[in-house]
């Protein structure tokens, strides 16, 4: 039981590691970055797996306590791996916007990889030790592990609303020691009293540090980085959260001036800025507001502000409160009513708390509301129209210039979603989408393109009679009128745009000669863009335009993949020569994630246990061993991640969302394990007859939960969150308990024909997991999310093949193995 | 004693010898960068609308040696032609940038010149190579203090510099005849283009440190009349399947 109770622990800090280093890779680097580079470094556990199969009889052999200790050894030593490791991985000069210069960046990747494997080796080697030595009791190890994941995956969202990151990490590496501390009352460890006690000690001191022991060294390529190297420039306070990690900034010497689409006909001042940066980048800013001292102005010269220029006390939606740039536009503008769906609640707290008074109480204004969630979520349960649904997404240049977000989801920017919005529009409502101005164009003709066919959806009888866009040097900003655009009013855009020196871009009555005025490009390429969009031959335009703009969907919500292939060898060949900015990156890290998982795994996994001395098992059962345990690990990854993607659009909270659906797996799929424990102890060929039936039903649920999950979810859209925690837990609770038994059950078989092969079942089956994590966000974004679960479901199939095969053919040989 | 000054004499020889070596190959070095600005202007001749750089910013790039102007560990890439770190989160741009957005400018023997964001120095040393009368402002005192130091040590007296905010340009040498912003986070502000003269060029690079997205250009008529021209300095048509 103690044992158990280590392998819980350590996989609870295991998959509590995995998750907080997502949040610290973000804070000091990039997002996408970090999910390569932490993909990858769960090879450790793949090469564990490699190891215990090559050292198997050393590690058995000796005293009955020795493989009790070395878990015990293992377990502590994820306590200084998994802070070491992160502390060495980030004072590494690893410089991911470098890459396309430097290959030596390569290098220090490949670095960084390996030192974060470290911790996850040591995870993956205590838990395959214990399925390779007590294999009476594979199933109650497994089940330990997938309660501890789903207990992790909870624990570490809690963690991350209540302390730092820094603070967080800590405590993940304390569970480590706590496991080992369980480990020590083992019987089967047999340590003395005194480790005990030291390791309790080890952990409570590891708990008892403050955050502040570590520091985050944040890459000086980051906005806020900049920000901090003006003089004067300080970080006046932090707010931390699973979602972003918040930074009050204050730059009283030389003051903070971000107004994006500003116009240059404007000849004001600025009002006094906070700034406001998530994860050291995406820049909001908190503007001054005083009573009677309005300098104010400068928003009637924002392109965003042209959704409010033919609206008379408004009532306005804004998406996104960021530093209440939408909600003062529209308060400015003499707005009836607003109301503002933010979806962090510590940036909501900074502007009713300490930045109120700066912001002259903004959110206070009696016309003002606030909600905290997600647009999606809030438009499925809200009845109320609106006149003007200002949405924003002004993200920073530096990663939206290496469109970096490629892999990213979004279910704001889908079809569904604009249509959603258009729905909410009173008749005479407009919808204003405001972006930054990205060249050669893309997500700006995307979103028009988006518009459009969500208004097809509609059946609006001329969608492009609704649709107007323009643009100053840095933004674009898409209306979309409910009722069509009448000529009086086009005038009045076009006057309001001419004065600010403001390009028209798309009009319903536009004439040659009307774009690419003010701000000039070598071609009117968003004009002729849009132009194309509207046209007959939209999709001939889709097809042969360089950027994939093909519209997003509920189903492929990758609304920042702009990848093309055959765009490839041009940009690759122009790569030092500019057109290392107009690659995808983001696409190509998701592939390069791949194709090293692939050549990684090769050669720290499959590798040593090819070359392995008289090991490798040249036979037909040796295969089918391969494929099931590899399919095993793609199927069940894959689903898991499909899965996740649909809750966060049903529960909108994406914490919510993540730590429900893992959390709901993983625990389902620990009890499922535990049955399966109990449906074992038969003869080998009717083990592998009730795996191979298993894996049959769970191919057969998986079908019938890829059917009904979304009617379900479509069903009970406009209820509360707690009730859609639970209906998420519910519907998945079925397919996630069945999919818990066949890898124990294969364990178990394994076990009875194959010991030997244990280790290098839960090595492959690692690995696998890894491939899968890769590969899954190229199905979602190539042929989307129900595809995700229809792959996993012929996994499955494929494992079912593979075990009905495994048990006659290997049998034979069994007598070979210990 | 004697042991310590013959390794110092030692020392320096070596370290004389390997700068005339490296003297002659930042020479072929330089040739080269110079060739492959060439080959990129040729190549970007549709977007930029100019199928040769005039000689006088070649020659410009030609006289300054731009191993100077980054951090020592990293001369052996000087010339190459790519942006490098200066620290500070800063970069010194790809040197067929620098060429271009001095290029863009069009500058006369004498013009006034306005920069926003220091950084090395170098893009100042070769506006100043040109001919033009620079004033160059940096925001981080550390940046600006080596950069100082370095055009004394270089000898380059028609760049002054100083450190403070660039947003108000720098009032009592207004107008200018150009303007280059290079600050990190690319804002156009609106005393800089009154400072700028009539018929002048604001140049200003938009996209993250390592990789210019387009350069996005203020021009001013004689009237006073202001409009941007957004330039991609990278041989790309994003409409049809001709490059």
């Amino acid at each position: 039981m103690p044992l158990r109770l280590a392998i819980l622990i350590l996989s609870a800090a295991a998959i509590a590691y995995e998750v907080l280093l997502i949040r610290l890779f973000s804070i000091i680097q990039w997002q996408q970055f970090a999910a390569m580079v932490i993909s990858l470094a769960l090879l450790g556990y793949g090469a564990s797996g490699s190891v215990l199969a090559l050292m198997r009889a050393r590690l058995l052999a000796g005293p009955t306590t020795r493989p009790g200790r070395f878990v015990l050894v293992s377990a502590a030593s994820f306590a200084p791996l998994s802070v070491g490791a992160f502390l060495l991985a980030q004072r590494l000069p690893f410089n991911p916007l470098a890459l396309v210069w430097e290959l030596e960046q390569l290098l220090w990747l490949l670095l960084v990889y390996l030192v974060l494997a470290l911790p996850f080796f040591s995870v993956g080697f205590s838990i395959g030790l214990v399925l390779t030595v007590w294999r009476g009791e594979i199933f109650r190890f497994y089940q330990a592990d997938l309660l501890g994941a789903g207990l992790g995956a909870v624990a570490v969202v809690v963690a991350l609303w209540t302390t730092s990151p820094e603070r967080c990490l800590l405590l993940v590496g304390a569970g480590g020691l706590l496991a080992a501390t369980a480990a020590s009352l083992d019987p089967r460890v047999a340590v003395k009293r005194t480790t005990t006690l030291l390791l309790v000690a080890g952990s409570l001191a590891l708990m008892a540090l403050p955050g502040s022991w570590l520091r985050l060294r944040q890459s000086e390529y980051k906005d806020l980085s900049h920000a901090l190297l003006v003089p004067g420039t300080e970080v006046v306070t932090q707010r931390s959260s699973p979602l972003a990690l918040l930074s009050v900034v204050r730059s009283p010497t030389i003051p903070l001036r971000y107004a994006p689409g500003l116009s240059l006909a404007f000849e004001g001042d600025l009002p006094e800025q906070i700034g406001l940066f998530e994860d050291g980048d995406a820049l909001s800013v908190v503007n001054r507001r005083r009573q009677g001292k309005s300098r104010l102005s400068f928003l009637d010269y924002q392109v965003s502000f042209l959704g409010y220029h033919l609206s008379e006390s408004p009532r306005v939606l804004v998406i996104g409160l960021g530093g209440g740039e939408g909600v003062l536009s529209a308060l400015e503008h003499g707005a009836e009513r607003v109301l503002v769906i933010e979806h962090n609640p510590q940036s909501l707290r900074l502007l009713q708390g300490e930045l109120a008074e700066f912001s002259g109480h903004l959110l206070e204004e009696p016309s003002v509301d606030v909600r905290v969630g997600e647009m999606r979520a809030f438009l499925a349960a809200d009845r109320e129209a609106w006149d003007v649904i200002d949405l924003r997404g002004m993200q920073s240049l530096a990663a939206s210039s290496g469109g970096v977000g490629a892999a990213g989801v979004s279910y704001v920017y889908t079809v569904e979603a604009l249509a959603a919005l258009v729905e909410h529009l009173t008749p005479d409502g407009v919808l204003s989408v405001t972006r930054r101005l990205r060249l050669p164009p893309r997500d700006s003709l995307k979103l028009f393109a988006t518009a459009l066919q969500a208004l097809e959806t509609l059946d609006w009888e001329n969608p492009k009679g609704s649709l107007v866009m323009a643009r100053s040097w840095d933004a674009v900003t898409l209306l979309v009128k409910r009722g069509g655009w009448s000529s009086t009013e086009l005038q009045d855009l076009r006057a309001w745009c001419e004065s600010r020196w403001f390009d028209v871009v798309f009009l319903p009555d536009m004439v040659p000669g009307e774009a690419n005025r003010f701000n000039h490009l070598e071609q009117p390429y968003l004009h002729q863009g849009a132009m194309a969009l509207v046209g007959e031959d939209r999709q001939d335009f889709i097809d042969n335009y360089k950027f994939f703009i093909q519209p997003a969907t509920d189903d492929r919500p990758f609304f920042s993949h702009f990848f093309r292939w055959r765009t490839v060898p041009e940009l690759v060949e122009l790569r030092q020569r500019g057109g290392a900015s107009l690659l995808e990156w983001g696409y190509l890290v998701v592939l390069g994630t791949l194709a090293q998982a692939l050549v990684a795994g090769s050669v720290l996994i499959l590798l040593p246990l090819v070359l392995r001395k008289g090991g490798w098992q040249q036979s037909a059962g040796s295969v089918m061993t391969w494929v099931f345990f590899a399919a095993l690990g793609l199927g069940f990854l894959m689903l898991e991640i499909a899965y996740i993607q649909r809750v966060i659009l049903y529960v909108g909270d994406p914490i919510f969302a993540v730590a429900t659906a893992l959390a709901a797996f993983l625990i389902f799929a620990g009890l499922g394990s535990g049955t399966a424990g109990r449906l074992s102890g038969s003869t080998g060929s009717g083990l592998q007859a009730k795996t191979g039936l298993v894996v049959g039903a769970i191919v057969v649920l998986c079908l019938v939960h890829l059917g009904l999950t979304p009617v379900i979810f479509r069903a009970t859209l406009a209820l509360g969150l707690g009730w859609k925690v639970l209906i998420s837990v519910l519907v998945v609770a079925p397919l996630a308990y069945v999919m818990g038994m066949p890898f124990p059950l294969g364990l178990q078989h394994l076990a009875r024909i194959h010991p030997g092969w244990i280790p290098w079942a839960w090595g492959i089956n690692g690995w696998a997991t890894v491939v899968s994590a890769a590969l899954a966000p190229l199905v979602a974004i190539h042929f989307g999310l129900d595809a995700m679960g229809m792959f996993a479901a012929a996994c499955y199939g494929f494992a079912g093949m593979a075990i009905w095969s495994l048990g006659g053919r290997s049998l034979g040989s069994a007598s070979t193995c210990r | 004693m004697r042991k310590t000054v013959l390794a110092s004499l030692l020392a320096i020889l070596a370290a004389a010898g390997s700068t005339v070596l490296a003297a002659e190959s930042y020479g072929k070095a330089q040739q080269r960068m110079l060739q492959e600005i060439e080959a990129d202007t040729r190549l970007t001749a549709r977007q930029t609308g100019r199928k040769a750089l005039d000689s006088r910013v070649m020659a410009a790039l030609a006289r300054v040696p731009r191993h100077e102007f980054v951090p020592a560990e990293l001369r052996r890439h000087a010339y190459d032609n790519r942006p490098l770190p200066i620290g500070y989160g800063q970069t010194i741009s790809q040197p067929y940038i620098v060429a271009l957005m001095t290029d863009l400018l069009g500058l006369e023997e004498g013009a006034k010149v306005l920069e926003v964001g220091t950084g090395s120095g170098y893009q100042a040393a070769v506006l100043a190579a040109m001919g033009a009368r620079v004033f160059t402002i940096e925001i981080i005192p550390e940046l600006g203090r080596q950069v100082a130091k370095r055009f004394a040590s270089l000898g380059i007296s028609e760049v002054t510099s100083r450190v403070g905010d660039g947003y108000y340009g720098w009032e009592e040498e207004a107008p200018f005849d150009a303007i280059i912003v290079t600050a990190a986070s690319p804002t156009i502000p609106p005393p800089l283009v009154s400072q700028l003269e009539a018929g002048g060029v604001l140049v200003i690079p938009v996209g993250g440190p390592f990789a210019v997205q387009h350069l996005t250009l203020v021009e001013k008529d004689d009237a006073g009349a202001v409009r941007t021209r957004q330039v991609l300095p990278v041989a790309f048509v994003p409409l049809t399947g001709d490059r």
